[in-house]
């Protein structure tokens, strides 16, 4: 589980952003299918709203997470204008994901155009950009997974943290 | 637009790298989102918060950069885009040694922190690789590996040193347990266990030999040592060079082969263990007809099975157990020490975090032979320093030689004022020998001989002297090197004991004075220092090198064992001659 990494427990908060980002982005993916190919599926307002909802904390995290890339000197160092872009274009493209949730071009079609633009652009940008990541995640994740799970390193098993004062 | 002009060495580093990239070390490259969340998880971060180029991520992508640049697409049209960047001079090559040598040990422990698997050791070490073959490595690495290539193991131990040391030891046990059985057995054919070690053990600590071999002896084991082929340690996993890893562990199992044994029993060495029993196999390819365990393993065995018997309380200073990098994170080695530690010990203190999870000592990945890296490699033990202290233990027990060096470098550093020791150790030193077999100790070992030690803190003279003359010997002492070649010529002693570090004209002056003397030259010397790096200082001489090297803090029973080999060594050639 994610949480036996570290990392992870060391910054929970942190990860529960990077999941709802990633919610974010999974759901504005699927309604790019949904709203040409099943428009009634996203007609409910409450699954509207929860939509726009969704979008707009993936957003807001994205401002944090840039904000974070151009402060901790450490994000800095290693930030290349790709990650940068790749980070803006996703904000961008959640905000106007909460534009075309609704999905009402009677009430004008520029969220929806706009909305459509971008996910066509991703096609074009992604196999060169650091978005491919979720491409080969699953990969590095395997090969790493199946040496250390064949010798028995995962599943991390951890001592406990010993209390002050404690022999 | 001109192309910049490539130096012969970097346009073989680059036509090489794309000979090493494999299916594993390009997701690695590629998959790393720069999330920055293994920064903390690299004890070289911790122990400089103010310098981000120590991040994982950041030392990952100066391998990364020369990558992307000339195999990932984005990197050869648009290299600015994702900071690919392509090297043309050598210099740029020594700045990216310092980085893949110099500020990382390749513990992985950033890899187990990195939420997309990127595995930065993999292609670190495939960086080093790269780096070694056009000569670019650190000069005690070099050399150290030299050694392994040209003599079989990396401290360049004879072959007939060795086994004057094996025969030694062999006779101390048969003195011990009154058994002319009590031997270490030397290539026997068809034994059960062949046991392998780390030079180190020959060199610096026979005690672990001669531990190991009075465990063997008591359970009864039907074992040898191999005259050759006997290495664990390895230095081509450590520099990155295929050729040599492949060559070091194809020596091992090849030995094993050819006496026929049925397992191949591995000292306690972090990476010696890693390299054969995980490794190894993928370098050469050979099919192993035998068996391979950790000692750890067999001297678990042992007291389960009841072939030895141990009482805990002999072993009743708290502990705490440092987990190797190689050992645990990368074998998965850590409930069986543990389980071993529990069995021998009364009082075991856990460090956090541990296991899989626990620091590097700061001296994996051969920083132990990178003097030039030392002041960055103490400064990282620091997270190492508050752990041990944190548990207030007054010995750590760790199943690596790499660690018995890096702990005991880091515990003075940090004046710590703990111990470190093996599992061995501890288990030798637990058993119960049901038999009574305790045979009569030579009182005054030392009489007759003539120690000259020499060292500019005269307490060091005052403990040396008051040491060496309760065992019996005549003791003369000098301050400084003039005063030692002085006495040394009038005197003609039969050992000297040498600082290295002393005002005026150093040790290694002394050394090789004494060696281009000819009626001092067979004198037997002994460097006893503070300060590891200066070994250079004698390594580096060409002379014949001395006959043995201890670390201070000084530990007495340390010094009387390598100080009674060296003149018993001695006594023996005189002899024969």
């Amino acid at each position: 589980m994610p949480w036996a990494m570290e990392s992870t427990r060391q910054k929970l908060f942190f990860y529960a952003q990077f999941v709802l980002f990633h919610l974010a982005v999974g759901a504005s993916i699927t309604m790019s299918f949904v709203i040409p190919y099943a428009p009634s599926l996203i007609k409910p307002m409450v699954l509207v709203r929860g939509l726009q909802g969704l979008f707009a904390a993936g957003c807001l995290i994205g401002c944090y997470r840039l904000y974070r890339r151009l402060t901790n000197p450490y994000i800095r160092q290693i930030s290349t204008p790709d990650d940068i872009f790749s980070l803006l274009l996703l904000m961008v493209w959640l905000f106007v994901s909460i534009g075309a949730a609704p999905n009402r071009p009677d009430q004008g079609e520029g969220s929806l155009l706009t909305y459509f633009i971008m996910t066509a652009f991703f096609l074009v940008y992604v196999p060169f950009s650091k978005i491919s990541h979720y491409l080969y995640y699953p990969f590095t994740r395997y090969y790493f997974g199946k040496s250390m799970g064949y010798r028995g390193v995962y599943p991390i098993k951890r001592g406990p943290q010993p209390t002050p004062n404690k022999v | 637009m001109l192309e910049k002009v490539r130096s012969h060495k970097v346009k073989k580093v680059i036509e090489r790298m794309g000979k090493k990239l494999n299916r594993q070390v390009v997701g690695s490259l590629v998959a790393c989102v720069h999330c920055g969340m293994c920064t903390e998880s690299c004890h070289y971060v911790l122990a400089n918060p103010d310098d981000p180029t120590f991040a994982p991520a950041y030392k990952a992508d100066q391998i990364r950069k020369i990558f992307k640049r000339h195999f990932d697409w984005t990197g050869r049209i648009f290299p600015w885009w994702v900071k690919a960047q392509d090297f043309s001079t050598d210099e740029e090559l020594e700045k990216l040694k310092d980085i893949v040598f110099g500020k990382c040990t390749n513990c992985r422990r950033c890899s187990i922190n990195c939420p997309m698997g990127v595995d930065f050791a993999t292609f670190n070490r495939m960086a080093r690789g790269l780096l070694t073959s056009v000569g670019i490595m650190p000069e005690g690495l070099a050399a150290v590996s030299k050694d392994q290539w040209e003599i079989g193991n990396q401290m360049g131990v004879l072959k007939e040193d060795y086994l004057e040391t094996l025969e030694w030891l062999s006779d101390e046990l048969e003195k011990e347990m009154g058994d002319p059985a009590a031997r270490i057995p030397i290539d026997k054919m068809d034994a059960d266990v062949v046991y392998a070690i780390n030079p180190r053990e020959i060199k610096y600590d026979p005690r672990t030999v001669s531990d190991a071999a009075r465990i063997f002896y008591l359970a009864g084991e039907n074992w040898t040592m191999a005259s050759d082929g006997w290495d664990i340690t390895n230095f081509g996993f450590f520099s990155g060079d295929d050729d040599l890893a492949n060559t070091v562990v194809r020596r091992l199992f090849e030995k094993v082969i050819e006496l026929g044994g049925k397992k191949l029993v591995l000292s306690e060495c972090g990476h010696g263990y890693r390299s054969a029993r995980c490794e190894g196999p993928n370098w050469t390819g050979m099919d192993t007809p035998f068996g391979m365990e950790s000692s750890v393993m067999t001297m678990l065995r042992y007291i389960q099975e009841g072939r030895i018997k141990v009482d805990r309380n002999k072993n009743d200073l708290p502990v705490t157990f440092h987990d190797s990098c190689n050992n645990a994170r990368s074998c998965g080695f850590f409930e069986e020490p543990r389980e071993l530690l529990n069995l021998v010990v009364t009082d075991f203190r856990e460090m956090y975090p541990n296991r899989a999870e626990n620091y590097c000592c700061s001296g994996g990945g051969g920083a132990m032979s990178m003097s030039e890296y030392t002041p960055l490699r103490l400064k990282a033990a620091k997270v190492k320093a508050d752990q041990l202290q944190a548990t207030e233990a007054k010995t750590v027990v760790t199943t690596c030689h790499n660690c018995v060096d890096a702990l005991t470098d880091l515990i003075r550093h940090y004046k710590l004022g703990m111990k470190v020791t093996q599992l061995v150790n501890l288990v030798s030193n637990a058993v119960v020998v049901e038999e009574k077999v305790v045979a009569p100790v030579e009182v005054l070992i030392l009489r007759g001989y003539k120690i000259l030690v020499v060292d500019d803190e005269p307490d060091i003279l005052t403990f040396l002297s008051a040491v060496f003359e309760d065992q019996g010997a005549t003791v003369m002492q000098a301050a400084d090197a003039e005063q030692a070649l002085d006495l040394a010529g009038k005197e003609k002693p039969d050992l000297i004991t040498l600082d290295l570090s002393m005002p005026g004209r150093n040790g290694g002056y002394v050394f090789e004075e004494l060696r281009k003397n000819p009626e001092l030259a067979a004198t037997r010397v002994c460097i006893i220092t503070g300060k590891p790096e200066l070994r250079r200082l004698i390594y580096d001489r060409p002379v014949r090198p001395p006959e043995g090297y201890l670390d201070k803090p000084i530990n007495e029973k340390s010094l009387l064992v390598n100080v009674r080999k060296i003149l018993e060594v001695a006594h023996e050639e005189k002899k024969l001659n």
